[in-house]
């Protein structure tokens, strides 16, 4: 098994803001070197990693998970060196006073967003910060900022991965690039089973913002697409919302929907029952909210399922899975691409 | 010069009907270029071919067409009901002129006693001096079109106020772009898209058909230099040509943004750095339509932006016509 800790860490330390995810090259290309033939920049900015089939006959099958994460970008340098900031992807102002943050301007450099303490607050401070209020604070001068970092420049959450208990980890950057650790291992998985079909791996980017996923798809037109991407888990707050079941730890949580394919995802979970992999269910009636949303519609369509990923915190520096979830996504994808592609036993 | 963009200005298009400015923006451009056509949706694609073996195809796009108004309903008393086509500010527009495609005026009031709070499409109608349903039909027609009447008024300095300059100043960029160009290197596609304002429709299409490698949106962006903006915006007015890094629709090829830089400081062209933190251009159709490309905009600051009195700066206009040609003549982007 591929070590899922160490692949998740070489993902998220470098900048992945969407349309900045230029800090992963050194990732991008050990991911290369260890799985696959080719890798390819597309025009719109996602990657494509192929592994060219071994042996004909086999479908093109396809595994999406986005390389974007959501962040900030700064918009304007005060005259006392404070910088001002807009959002790149949703993200929850409540969690950003006080955060540590790691800016990517012409040096790398690290800065945190400013938090008036409870004592300079007056009336109705408490109430939720909009993102247009919030200042980062570099500790430099506005001239030497203005050098530094210019406008445009993406800002993200400061790295950080750590171990908790019962196998569960805590980081940035999770969404999406756990799945990305899931779909990897998958392949390493059927690459030490000896399966022979061609293997895509695509990491999309702009997904916190875009659809520009369809681009990179279009000139792919795979057989199948299994696009994989975090849920938000179960958290006690949740205990009014009877929709959401799914814990950290219950394994994948597989997406029941109008918007991908039926057929093919119902493929999938008879073979997760057959096969004895823990899954969940989830419906999600007309909208995913993820990449599946729109892959099936490219080209001449792509059949299309959605495998997730269960997550705490979501979009917080804080995200929290369950390492045995993400072992074990892997190890249902791999069987079921194995499956699709004519060689399961089981 | 002016008279180009006096006509540019004056011709009325709403999106979808686009037809009259196409035209004209067709023969505008035709002497400067190889090829002009018109596709299915009613874009106007110009291509300059470049002189390299192997060209890059590199499409620059404005969008024709304006924000308007459709007829809705026709009232017994004759009064005309309307419905937006893109985003109206309905206390911009209120008691400004309406122009309908057959030449038809009338005046766009809210129902008396409305509250500014209020002002929205609903309590709207337009009066058009008539006193009848049937004396109104002969003016106007259910599903047609108009817009707030254009103008165009030279203020202090190089400065103009009127409308709609959102977009037709950047059609009138990349005419003047056009008259720049020499011999280019590569294939330079200069495209008039039809129905940005209802969602970037036409850039798609149009984006199809050319395939570009290189895609740059040439649109106004708003400027930040107003009383209380209400966002960020790092954009100023005279600041130069804004090289977009992000609006809402788009985050820009990162080695694009840094090359057009590069060429702005090489040719000391007047350029700043454009953050939108709202809004969308056709730059996000060009970079995700088929297998996409590499997209970018080069924008042209304005302030109060889709009202019936826009305002930008000529030294704006100048700088964004000087960047446009430069790349265009660039030999490797």
């Amino acid at each position: 098994m591929a070590d899922l800790f160490d692949l998740a860490s070489r993902l998220t330390c470098g900048c992945s803001v969407s349309g900045f995810e230029h800090g992963q090259e050194e990732a991008l290309e050990y991911i290369r070197d260890k799985y696959f033939d080719e890798m390819r920049r597309e025009p719109a900015g996602s990657y494509v990693f192929v592994r060219h089939a071994k042996k004909p006959g086999y479908p093109r099958i396809m595994f999406d998970a986005h390389m974007d994460e959501v962040g900030m970008m700064v918009t304007q340098i005060l005259d006392d060196g404070f910088l001002r900031i807009t959002s790149i992807g949703g993200l929850d102002t409540r969690i950003l006073p006080a955060a540590d943050v790691t800016i990517y301007g012409k040096e790398t450099l690290y800065g945190v967003i400013v938090s008036t303490p409870p004592h300079l607050q007056s009336g109705d401070a408490m109430s939720l910060p909009k993102v247009d209020d919030l200042m980062i604070d570099t500790g430099l001068s506005k001239e030497k900022a203005e050098e530094l970092i210019p406008v445009g420049t993406p800002v993200s959450y400061r790295f950080k991965l750590t171990r908790l208990q019962n196998n569960c980890i805590c980081g940035k950057g999770f969404d999406d690039k756990i799945c990305a650790v899931a779909g990897i291992a998958a392949i390493e998985q059927l690459i030490n089973d000896g399966y022979g079909g061609e293997l895509i791996l695509l990491l999309s980017t702009k997904e916190e913002i875009s659809r520009a996923v369809v681009a990179a798809v279009y000139e792919l037109q795979p057989d199948y697409a299994i696009v994989s991407d975090v849920c938000c888990a179960w958290v006690p707050e949740c205990d009014k919302d009877a929709k959401r079941k799914t814990t950290v730890g219950d394994g994948p949580e597989i997406s029941l929907s109008a918007i991908t394919d039926v057929r093919f995802t119902k493929r999938f979970i008879e073979f997760a029952k057959k096969n004895g992999y823990r899954h969940t269910v989830c419906v999600e009636a007309t909208s995913t909210g993820t990449n599946a949303n729109d892959i099936p519609l490219v080209g001449l369509g792509v059949p299309t399922l959605l495998v997730s990923v269960p997550l705490k915190n979501m979009h917080t520096y804080s995200e929290v899975v369950s390492l045995d979830d993400v072992a074990d996504t892997a190890a249902l994808v791999a069987g079921f691409i194995k499956e699709l592609g004519g060689e399961h036993n089981g | 010069m002016i008279n180009d963009l006096k006509t540019i200005m004056t011709t009325l298009g709403a999106s979808s009907r686009e037809d009259a400015i196409g035209d004209k923006l067709s023969e505008m451009i035709r002497p400067y270029v190889d090829e002009v056509c018109k596709d299915p949706l009613g874009n106007v694609i110009a291509v300059k071919r470049g002189k390299a073996n192997d060209p890059q195809k590199v499409m620059f796009c404005a969008h024709m067409d304006e924000i308007g108004f459709v007829v809705t309903f026709i009232q017994d008393d004759g009064l005309v009901r309307v419905s937006s086509v893109g985003y109206i500010d309905y206390i911009a527009a209120s008691n400004h002129r309406v122009r309908f495609e057959n030449g038809a005026v009338g005046v766009l009031v809210p129902e008396g006693k409305t509250e500014a709070k209020d002002l929205r499409q609903e309590k709207f109608y337009v009066d058009l001096g008539v006193k009848s349903r049937r004396e109104a039909e002969r003016k106007v027609k259910i599903g047609e079109t108009g817009a707030i009447e254009s103008t165009l008024v030279k203020l202090g300095g190089k400065r103009y106020s009127g409308r709609p300059f959102d977009d037709r100043i950047g059609c009138y960029i990349l005419v003047e772009a056009a008259k720049l160009l020499k011999k280019p290197e590569n294939d330079i596609y200069f495209v008039f898209s039809v129905q940005e304002e209802v969602g970037c429709r036409g850039s798609r299409t149009a984006s199809f058909t050319v395939r570009p490698d290189i895609g740059i949106a040439v649109d106004v962006t708003p400027s930040g230099d107003v009383v209380n903006p209400g966002t960020n915006l790092c954009v100023k007015l005279g600041g130069g040509a804004a090289i977009k890094v992000k609006d809402n629709s788009v985050m820009c090829d990162q080695a694009l943004v840094r090359f057009i830089t590069d060429l702005a400081e090489e040719k000391k062209i007047a350029h700043q750095t454009e953050v939108l933190t709202y809004g969308g251009t056709d730059a996000s159709s060009m970079q995700t339509v088929a297998g996409g490309s590499r997209a970018g905009g080069i924008s042209i600051p304005i302030r109060f932006c889709h009202s019936p009195n826009e305002m930008i700066d000529m030294g704006d206009v100048e700088a964004c016509i000087k960047l446009v040609a430069a790349v265009a003549e660039a030999k490797r982007i």
